[in-house]
């Protein structure tokens, strides 16, 4: 027996599809769409559409973007000598909150991960290599996640990109602001006594 | 029987992540190939939010004491604690490829809800080797070993054809037939490789060498790449699939000669 009708089941599967909806969301969701005002649901509809249509990814950092280049590549006012490597378009963001990185950008869409048969071929270091044919590049700052992985693409990239005469630093892993030396785990310890500097 | 079924259901193990995947908003499913249950799937809960004492832990590699709670699909990680976490395998390249290899190597042959005690300890010694060693050599040490602990060693006492010694030239080695040929039979199977008589016994050295004492052992370039060249192919024989971590052990040799 149907529960719903069928524009409705069709709806609530949609929704369902998204990640962390479940069932019990997605009828909620589709709910209160059918009851709110017309233009509401044409406009969520258009947002849809026109972010799918519109997006795409920059030619120069890879990173998600509705012109090409993207704002951080095509403004003049940031340093091009500098170019920080993300794992994804949400590190950016992240990095771009601190408001304290004036340089560029450049978002790998992943991580090396030797046993998923991910390696450098999948990612977009042939287009970072590409970057560096610019003589005025200095540095890398390579802020991958400070996981197996993470640490697997910075050293793999490193070893990539030293011999072009490029400093490649890595950021520096430690104690959350705010954190409790009592509840930090053993690794990120011995990584943020490591890391100690003079003050 | 049913307080029964509800006594097993918390369960405490030692264990080796041996692979994690990102699952949902902040989970992470690993697989665990414990002391005593073999491979176990398991979901570490809220293991990558900020605060999570989990973090740090649920990492490739890790081996620790896991508290566990049985589930009908997958099991959940409760508690873990950190034994080792092999930080010089996240800091080489080399050292972490090699490490991703033994892992998935255990990943193909270990059995779920089966302990297999003398496949763990050999995994654990040879994560440790890796940290000091040779990663390389400390690899194929652990290839001849997993194949001589589950019965697949290759015969290498003779032919494995016809049984005569093997001797001079014309030697290859059969993934097929498992084992090296003689000169008379190597045209029974015809994608054999040839190798020299050094790599086969080699290959025999290795799987009764005491291993602690692994480092002591020199093996020179050609036995070397013909050894890597035999387990690889044979491995893939035995599991039936080709192994990715040894694709990005082949990308990164490449990587090297360049740099």
């Amino acid at each position: 027996m149907l529960y719903y009708a069928e524009p409705v089941a069709r709806l609530i599967d949609q929704f369902g599809k998204l990640p962390g909806i479940g069932p019990k969301t997605a009828q909620r969701l589709a709910f209160y769409l059918l009851n709110s005002e017309p233009g509401e649901s044409r406009e969520l509809a258009e947002a849809i559409i026109n972010a799918r249509e519109k997006i795409r990814y920059c030619s120069i950092c890879t990173n998600l973007t509705d012109k090409d280049p993207c704002g951080v590549c095509s403004d003049s006012s940031r340093n091009r000598g500098i170019i920080c490597v993300v794992e994804e378009p949400r590190d950016v963001v992240a990095i771009e909150k601190t408001k304290d990185f004036k340089g560029l950008y450049h978002v790998l869409q992943g991580t090396i991960s030797p046993m998923e048969g991910i390696g450098p071929d999948e990612l977009k270091v042939k287009e970072l290599l590409a970057r560096l044919q610019d003589k005025s590049v200095q540095e890398i700052i390579v802020a991958t996640n400070p996981t197996v992985e993470g640490e697997a693409t910075a050293m793999y990239l490193a070893r990539l990109i030293k011999p072009l005469g490029i400093k490649v630093t890595r950021i520096a892993h430690g104690l959350p602001v705010g954190g409790d030396l009592e509840y930090a785990d053993e690794v990120t310890l011995s990584k943020a006594f490591e890391g100690r500097r003079e003050i | 029987m049913l307080k029964e079924a509800g006594i097993m259901r918390d369960y405490r193990t030692e264990g080796i992540i041996i692979r994690v995947r990102d699952y949902s908003e902040a989970d992470r499913i690993v697989t665990l190939f414990t002391k005593d249950y073999g491979k176990v799937q398991a979901i570490a809960k809220g293991c990558r939010r900020q605060k999570s004492r989990k973090r740090g832990i649920i990492q490739l590699f890790t081996h620790g004491d896991f508290a566990l709670y049985r589930g009908r699909n997958l099991d959940t990680i409760t508690q873990v604690e950190g034994r080792e976490s092999f930080p010089a395998l996240r800091e080489d390249l080399e050292k972490m490829a090699f490490g991703a290899y033994i892992v998935e190597l255990v990943d193909g042959f270990a059995v779920p809800g089966e302990s297999q005690e003398d496949l763990f300890l050999l995994t654990l010694v040879c994560l440790h080797l890796l940290c000091a060693g040779d990663p390389e050599l400390t690899a194929r040490a652990f290839e001849t070993r997993i194949m001589d602990l589950l019965g697949y060693m290759p015969y290498l006492d003779g032919c494995v054809n016809c049984g005569q010694p093997l001797t001079g030239t014309g030697i290859t080695f059969s993934s097929r037939l498992g084992g090296g040929l003689c000169e008379v039979c190597n045209a029974q199977d015809r994608d054999s490789i040839a190798c020299s008589m050094g790599t086969l016994n080699m290959l025999k050295q290795l799987s009764k060498w005491d291993i602690r004492r692994l480092n002591v052992l020199k093996m020179n370039g050609n036995v070397r790449r013909e050894i890597g060249e035999i387990m690889s192919i044979y491995i893939m024989h035995r599991l039936e699939k080709k192994l990715k971590s040894a694709d990005f052990i082949r990308t990164l040799s490449s990587v090297q000669i360049i740099g």
